[in-house]
């Protein structure tokens, strides 16, 4: 291996398959903000692109890419760390290399459609071949099904490889995960003509995936980075990950309840959604107890810091954006008014980013260090101000965009909701008024700033690393000496 | 619609639960920073913290209009929020306690 040179073809087949993988979720990522300073200008300039390029195309392809990058990187991580974790080679490289290219050729076949058939008449055509019209969800029925068997043969790839090499704790987890992942998804892809009937089942693709297999997934990763990066015990480790799986999937499965308040469900949804809600931010809250017994017990060093900062950065903004910004408007006698303003975007966009951007991002940096020859990637390493400043300008911009939100959404509460009494007229009322529209500035002010921030962060990607020539065995050998000695 | 007077009342509700939360990620972390240091000073911010929780939880019956089993929930809140700090601690000092194999990682700083 070549120190901070690029070392792709030193990399195993499963690695190089990550790189491929990370690189769409990076190129998605950059669409999905793109997208969105489009829809956020048109909420200032209603008539920008009017018929051209209208705002709910431009919501839909910010939202789904948002998504589709998130997976996209998850199954990066899962086969970065597969052939570590197992110790043998991917069972089925073949199979494997053909998923990628058809779930990208798909994705992209997909968008186009989105883009070029922004408008028409919906009918059982219209739903197997342009757009399901399920929010967040939208990939036509012939895609649906495509996602489904490209996720049952990374299924096929993950679980055949652990059991072929070994299985671990992690392993365990993430294969059962897997399963719940993929079998979720199902849930989506029918379609009844009673609306409450299908919001409901519609709410276990989006609500269990993101509060309960995606968390328990993100679990898995991080537990795997925790070891590479600080060099933790695997033992504890692995404790902890079933810990939090007993904690997340206890108080986020019935917290599906919270979706259920006001689509014509049962009323007795209001009291499961509100108890299991209210229980949702505790794992968060008890998790902070052991990151502190860590930091206290244990003076970690490591050989990577942009990685761990990310690390870092998901623990606060998992706690933050689902915890703190999630528990404001869980009960229902005050998501009676938030829900759907924009009080919810704010909500959505804080927990997506400190729960899975920044998880991703910081594998995208352990994948990097391995590239590069394993590289000690240290905090004052050249061209460090990169990574640092990427991760502020992302920070900041995220959380001056969820205040924006939050006081535009407020103020939608108030008159819409609370004094207009949510008519068709107090909708339109609701966005007129100055502090809406000012938050809609600020928000867009905010997104530019983030969107600085992720250009950084790419250049970064493509950068970090490279004029670094100290290999991490530099940093092991003194203590190893020291523990000798 | 709202009574305009009772308008403001879902809002601050929002944001006593917000506060609610942080409080009790400070109760968290002054619990744990009182156990790793032995500092009083640290158990009782960890308890003003845990004080200002429940002031939070209690704040709400009224705004909210909670009654019948919400004061039920309001009550499980709080036994929650106090036990799960506690039993995370006592969890993180049997899990390390044992010991544990060799590390895996490339750095291994900690010994």
């Amino acid at each position: 291996m070549t120190l901070g040179g690029i070392n792709y073809h030193e990399l195993s087949f499963a690695q190089r398959l990550s790189v491929k993988y990370f690189t769409v979720a990076m190129v998605l990522f950059l669409a999905q903000m793109l997208f969105g300073l489009l829809a956020g200008a048109q909420f200032l300039w209603p008539d920008f692109l009017f018929g051209v390029l209208d705002f709910n195309v431009n919501r839909m392809v910010h939202i789904n890419a948002m998504v589709v990058w998130m997976l996209y990187g998850f199954i990066g991580s899962i086969f970065w760390l597969v052939e570590d974790e197992s110790g043998v080679p991917l069972v089925g490289p073949r199979i494997a290399e053909a998923t990628f290219w058809v779930l990208t050729l798909a994705v992209t076949v997909v968008v186009v459609v989105y883009l070029v058939v922004q408008s028409g008449p919906g009918n059982q055509w219209t739903l197997w071949l342009i757009n399901e019209g399920r929010e967040y969800i939208e990939a036509p029925r012939w895609a649906d099904i495509g996602i489904v068997l490209c996720m049952v043969a990374i299924f096929y790839n993950v679980a055949g490889t652990f059991v072929a090499g070994r299985w671990s704790g992690i392993s365990g987890v993430l294969v059962l995960d897997l399963i719940a992942l993929a079998g979720l998804y199902l849930a989506g892809m029918f379609y009844t003509t009673n609306l409450p009937m299908d919001q409901y089942w519609w709410w276990w693709v989006i609500h269990l995936w993101v509060e309960a297999t995606w968390e328990v997934l993100v679990g898995c990763i991080m537990a795997w980075g925790l070891i590479k990066t600080l060099g933790a015990r695997r033992r504890i480790v692995t404790t902890w990950l079933y810990i939090e799986v007993a904690l997340m999937f206890g108080s986020g499965i019935l917290g599906l309840g919270h979706h259920y308040f006001w689509i014509g469900t049962p009323e007795y949804w209001l009291g499961i959604g509100g108890f299991f809600s209210a229980l949702e931010p505790i794992p968060l809250v008890a998790m902070v107890v052991h990151a502190v017994y860590d930091a206290g017990r244990h003076s970690f060093r490591s050989n990577n810091h942009p990685a761990l900062a990310w690390l870092i950065a998901h623990a606060f903004g998992n706690f933050l954006g689902a915890g703190v910004w999630g528990f404001m408007q869980t009960l229902p006698q005050i998501n009676m008014y938030t829900h759907g303003t924009q009080w919810s975007s704010s909500h959505g966009h804080l927990a997506f980013f400190g729960a899975y951007t920044t998880i991703v991002v910081a594998f995208i940096y352990l994948a990097i260090q391995r590239l590069r020859g394993d590289v000690w990637m240290s905090a004052g390493m050249d061209g460090a101000w990169r990574w640092k400043w990427a991760l502020a300008l992302l920070h900041i911009g995220m959380v001056g965009m969820s205040i924006a939100l939050l006081i535009a959404g407020y103020e939608q509460s108030f008159v819409e909701r609370a004094v207009g009494g949510s008519t068709w007229q107090a909708y339109f009322a609701g966005q007129t008024q100055p502090w809406f529209v000012q938050a809609m500035w600020w928000r867009m002010a905010f997104g530019v700033l983030m969107t600085a921030g992720l250009v950084l962060l790419l250049v970064d990607f493509l950068r970090a690393g490279a004029q670094e020539t100290r290999p991490i065995k530099s940093l092991a050998l003194p203590q190893a000496a020291a523990a000798g000695g | 619609m709202v009574d305009p007077g009772r308008i403001h009342t879902f809002a601050g509700a929002a944001l006593i639960g917000g506060a609610m939360v942080l409080f009790g990620a400070g109760y968290a972390i002054f619990h744990a920073l009182a156990g790793l240091s032995r500092s009083r000073r640290f158990a009782y911010i960890s308890l003003v913290s845990y004080a200002a929780l429940a002031a939070c939880a209690l704040a709400l019956v009224p705004l909210l209009d909670l009654e019948g089993w919400w004061l039920g929930l309001i009550a499980l809140l709080l036994i929650g929020y106090f036990v799960a700090p506690r039993f995370i601690w006592r969890l993180s000092l049997a899990v390390h306690g044992e010991g544990g194999g060799p590390p895996e990682g490339a750095a291994r700083p900690e010994d």
